[in-house]
């Protein structure tokens, strides 16, 4: 499989990027690490005249906290966020999760901000990323706003994002809470992910391969009033409630039936993974 | 139009400047107009390390990865782990401990292996395992290579 021919632009600015964009119009789009996008260009499944690489643009591999948020530069790949040290100490479900994406050469190349801009609905960042309250930062030429990942994601590969905004940072609010992920994979993706987050209130997102990451209201407030002593019964049967109207694919990987017992056991496991975290506090 | 973008990479320790189209594969570039053919061309979809190569000391899936993107990096396969005519201890540890069967696959084990030792030159068998399993070996000889990395990590 050969990529047809395109221009490669590379810009030095994020409004020189986002301009190039914005003029090329629907032939053009923003290229990071590759590891998804060269793939649907090499089998044809997506075509550009125009790709306009963000490698070169300063500072959007910065991690640092500001202003207790975790901030992640969306150009940080998978291996730098699993292997930096403040990321471990402040938000450690999300050092683990990215580094168990895939293998080593995909962590290597693949960013965090490709991968939520991608959205694979399969992939595991966006369902923990929704837990953990962060926001994304999407810039443009001229103007600059901010969306929270639960409502970034609208869909299979489909975001709020506009063809020339460029997400540029992820910003992870630091509370005193936990966090944990855990996704149930066959291959190299996930057929579920869950993921439990303990602040003031407890959030627990799953992700389904069928849409975006999707909040479950009832597990949610069963962990708020009974964490710690919740029964395996009760759990399944609050997952199962919370899901019953989600349109669930069902393909040669796995039934319908099938997948939905999966997200309950996801679930399950990320509970018994956060109350691990907090017995043990090694996070 | 011309979409040729020029590239300036160290590839194994030479300096190499060349104009290749904007589209070009690091795969295509290393076998085709560099002669390495150590890297191998399998899955083409970044699954199973055949074509790994170390940019800057960490493995990349070159199927994956546009040669104009290596502009101004060190690019090492593994005719690169050659020092005056010596094997490297890795490969050395390859084929003393039988490592190798069809030896297609190899080429990537040793420079998935040669990234995590650069990162960590004492790994645990759990660190070796964890490191290598972007890399499939279809003659089922991943004990020999785990084997092979340990002491190729002690020596």
């Amino acid at each position: 499989m050969r990529p047809d021919p395109f221009t490669y632009h590379q810009p030095q600015s994020l409004a020189e990027a986002s301009s190039l964009v914005a003029e090329l119009g629907d032939g053009a789009t923003f290229y990071a690490g590759g590891t998804e996008l060269l793939l649907l260009i090499k089998m044809q499944l997506a075509k550009y005249d125009h790709l306009v690489n963000l490698k070169k643009i300063d500072g959007l591999r910065k991690i640092a906290v500001e202003h207790d948020r975790l901030v992640v530069g969306a150009l940080a790949t998978h291996n730098d966020i699993a292997l930096n040290p403040t990321v471990s100490k402040h938000c450690p479900s999300l050092s683990r999760l990215c580094g168990e994406i895939a293998n080593i050469r995909v962590r290597v190349a693949g960013t965090i901000g490709g991968n939520l801009c991608f959205a694979e609905p399969r992939a595991d960042p966006p369902v923990l990323l929704a837990a953990l309250d962060a926001e994304m930062r999407l810039v443009s030429a001229h103007a600059s706003r901010v969306v929270p990942a639960s409502e970034f994601f609208l869909g299979p590969f489909e975001t709020a994002r506009e063809p020339d905004e460029i997400l540029t940072t992820i910003e992870i609010p630091l509370g005193t809470g936990t966090a944990s992920v855990e996704r149930m994979k066959q291959g190299n993706y996930s057929l579920a992910t869950a993921a439990i987050s303990r602040r003031e209130r407890h959030q627990t997102w799953i992700g389904f391969g069928g849409g975006p990451p999707k909040r479950l209201g009832g597990t949610g407030a069963l962990l708020d009033r009974d964490y710690g002593r919740t029964s395996e019964e009760a759990l399944f049967a609050a997952v199962a409630e919370d899901i019953v109207d989600l349109e669930i694919p069902s393909d040669i990987e796995a039934g319908e039936s099938y997948r939905r017992h999966l997200i309950a056991v996801a679930v399950k496991r990320a509970l018994a993974s956060l109350h691990e975290t907090e017995a043990t506090g090694v996070h | 139009m011309d979409t040729s973008v020029e590239i300036s990479v160290e590839i194994n320790g030479v300096p190499v400047t060349r104009s290749a189209p904007a589209e070009a594969l690091l795969i295509d570039f290393l076998r085709d107009d560099m002669g390495l053919r150590s890297v191998k061309l399998s899955c083409d979809m970044e699954i199973c390390g055949a074509c790994t190569v170390l940019v800057d000391g960490l493995p990349m899936s070159s199927c994956t990865t546009l040669a104009a993107d290596v502009d101004g990096a060190k690019v090492t396969t593994v005719e690169g782990l050659i020092t005056d005519g010596v094997l490297d201890p890795l490969q050395q540890a390859f084929i003393d401990h039988g490592a190798v069967q069809c030896g297609f696959c190899t080429p990537g084990f040793i420079l998935a292996a040669k990234a995590l030792l650069l990162r960590n030159p004492s790994p645990t068998r759990a660190e070796i395992v964890s490191a290598l399993d972007g890399n499939i070996c279809r003659c089922t000889g991943y004990s020999k290579i785990v084997e092979a990395v340990r002491h190729a990590a002690s020596a």
